[in-house]
């Protein structure tokens, strides 16, 4: 079978890609969730998995971990990933984690750090000092001492994005990242984004938000249980590709696609 | 007791042997209950820690019968009953809360059942439910000691795995932490933390002990570490106010006067405090 690939030639190029995933496949119980996906992803890239609910985006960025048990084969420049790792960095949903945990700011990103210190190693100086950096990156060290839990929505998941940082990952792979804030808001965290994959980090994110696509990503890819089209946003983006992931009712009603347009045009 | 004068009414509780060791032992325990608890109330143990408790009734009572340590035979009947549920939801579709009801009860039930074919059980039933710390003896300070310091190891040890994983389970999962043996693990510690206290607290009132503390810090507090802080001085405070109002009033269970003190903390607390965090600048780092 053959490899969707961003660019054609990044499958054949000689360094091996950041990102290499084949038929990877995932089962809850009897009911096949993802279907032998395939897709490679070049450094530096920002890809989007767009689909609808319950297509499997959250399965997927958890088999890749290898937090759910999958059959297919994962390479992280070449290489499988051991646990521990430092290199690929995971951002969780922000309703995941336990909202009554008192924390500030900078504990929280301090624990990014957990994974790569190992057993037995407290968070030293360089730790902190890496957190603060991450902080920076996201435009969020004066808030450092602030209560995670007083943040709005888009500072909590600039935390959760620095967290990842002060892991030191080559992939960052962040799930439902622009869910639940305003349109401004998810503005400022692409922009954030955009900037990182410029540094060299390779991002892949879940939305099921539509109105942002074209211009933030270099790459979509499409799922719904099996992976519908992968590439470039101007070439993925067709009626046929986008029926096929999200149904018929979202591409023929026209009151729905107005929705989305005004979405996109209202908050600019 | 009576006493006369503030420096008096201290002191003269403290010249009985057992009423020292017995505030040494709540001391101790009251402030290993409020680390743990730190742990069992954020990850929302509470019914866990309670059901425990109960399910190790009929090991006290058969230890209590043939004059073993009731601690052990607790721990026995208690992880029994805790790997008896784990075995029940996966071979069912019961659900752990159900699992946990159904199971947990049937043992007190058998705990009381095996008591009551002795005879004057009632006195004995009040001594094994409700707890007396002034019967703890120096070789049970010695457990409290040598098994209270090891829960507090292994929690200092694995800190900043277990607070990941009560924080951000999926993130502790992706960062390669088995978040399932820890699971386990803070269950088996808050199981071993029950039974040593059982002795002091008794068995309906040991799951107080760990959740007050924690509940009442996190009224106030914005950091983890400073409910555990809290909550062990918290603990502290409670054991001996506890200690000394069972030893000015007469025939109230040690277990009765310490909970009512973490009571009456967690009550004022929360009537002081305008809002959760409120006072938490006290705790901020400089
Ligand atoms: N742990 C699980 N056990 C059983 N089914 C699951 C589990 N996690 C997700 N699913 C199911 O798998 C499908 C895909 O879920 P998910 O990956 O969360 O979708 P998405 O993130 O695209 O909304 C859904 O139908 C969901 O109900
Ligand atoms: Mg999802």
């Amino acid at each position: 079978m053959a490899i969707a690939s961003a660019s054609p030639s990044a499958a054949y190029a000689t360094a091996p890609a950041a990102l290499h995933v084949e038929h990877l496949s995932v089962k809850y119980e009897d009911r096949l969730v993802l279907d032998a996906v395939s897709f490679e992803v070049e450094s530096g890239a920002l890809v989007g998995i767009i689909g609808p609910n319950g297509a499997g985006k959250t399965t997927l960025l958890k088999a890749i971990l290898g937090l759910t048990p999958a059959s297919g084969s994962v390479l992280v420049s070449g290489r499988a990933l051991r646990q521990r790792s430092r290199r690929v960095a995971y951002v969780p949903q922000i309703n995941a984690v336990n909202w009554r945990f008192p924390a500030t700011v900078l504990d929280v990103v301090v624990m990014g750090r957990t994974g790569v210190l190992g057993w037995l190693r407290w968070p030293g100086k360089r730790d902190r000092e890496l957190a603060h950096a991450a902080l920076e990156q996201v435009h969020m060290d004066h808030l450092a001492q602030r209560s995670i839990a007083d943040l709005s929505g888009g500072q909590q998941q600039r935390v959760f994005l620095a967290r990842a940082l002060a892991q030191e990952p080559d992939i960052l792979l962040l799930d439902e990242p622009i869910s639940g804030v305003d349109v401004p808001t998810q503005e400022v965290i692409l922009h954030l984004l955009r900037d990182l994959s410029a540094t060299g980090k390779t991002l892949l994110l879940t939305t099921h938000h539509l109105q942002h696509l074209e211009h933030h990503f270099d790459a979509l890819l499409c799922l719904n249980h099996r992976l519908i089209a992968y590439g470039p946003p101007s070439k993925v983006m067709t009626p046929a590709v986008v029926e096929a992931t999200f149904g018929r009712s979202l591409v023929l009603s026209p009151s729905s696609e107005q929705i989305i347009l005004e979405c996109g045009h209202h908050d600019l | 007791m009576t006493c006369s004068g503030v420096w008096n009414c201290i002191v003269v509780p403290l010249q009985f042997g057992p009423t020292q060791r017995a505030l040494i032992a709540a001391i101790l325990i009251g402030a290993l209950c409020a680390v743990i608890g730190a742990f069992v109330v954020l990850q929302e143990l509470s019914f866990i820690g309670d059901a425990l408790a109960h399910a190790s009734f009929p090991g006290v009572v058969i230890a209590a019968l043939l004059g073993f340590n009731i601690a052990l035979g607790g721990a026995i009947f208690g992880v029994a009953t805790a790997l008896g549920v784990g075995w029940i939801t996966r071979r069912s579709k019961v659900s752990l809360d159900t699992a946990i009801g159904v199971l947990f009860a049937g043992m007190f039930a058998l705990g009381i059942f095996l008591l009551s074919l002795q005879q004057n059980y009632i006195k004995e039933l009040f001594g094994l439910l409700l707890g007396d710390v002034l019967a703890v003896q120096s070789g049970d300070l010695w457990i409290i000691c040598g098994v209270g310091g090891a829960i507090l190891l292994l929690v200092l040890a694995l800190y900043k795995e277990l607070v990941l994983m009560t924080f951000d389970p999926t993130a502790a999962q992706a960062q390669g932490l088995p978040t399932g043996v820890l699971h386990y693990l803070l269950l088996c510690l808050m199981a071993v933390t029950v039974v040593i206290s059982i002795q002091s607290v008794g068995i309906v009132l040991v799951v107080a002990m760990i959740v007050t503390p924690a509940a009442t810090a996190s009224l106030v507090v914005r950091r983890f570490a400073s409910i555990i802080v809290w909550g062990v001085v918290q603990g502290i405070i409670a054991a001996t106010a506890g200690i000394y109002m069972s030893a000015y009033i007469d025939g109230v269970p040690t277990g009765s006067s310490i909970v009512l003190a973490h009571t009456a903390m967690f009550l004022l607390v929360l009537l002081v405090s305008p809002r959760p965090g409120a006072l938490g600048g006290l705790f901020r780092r400089a």
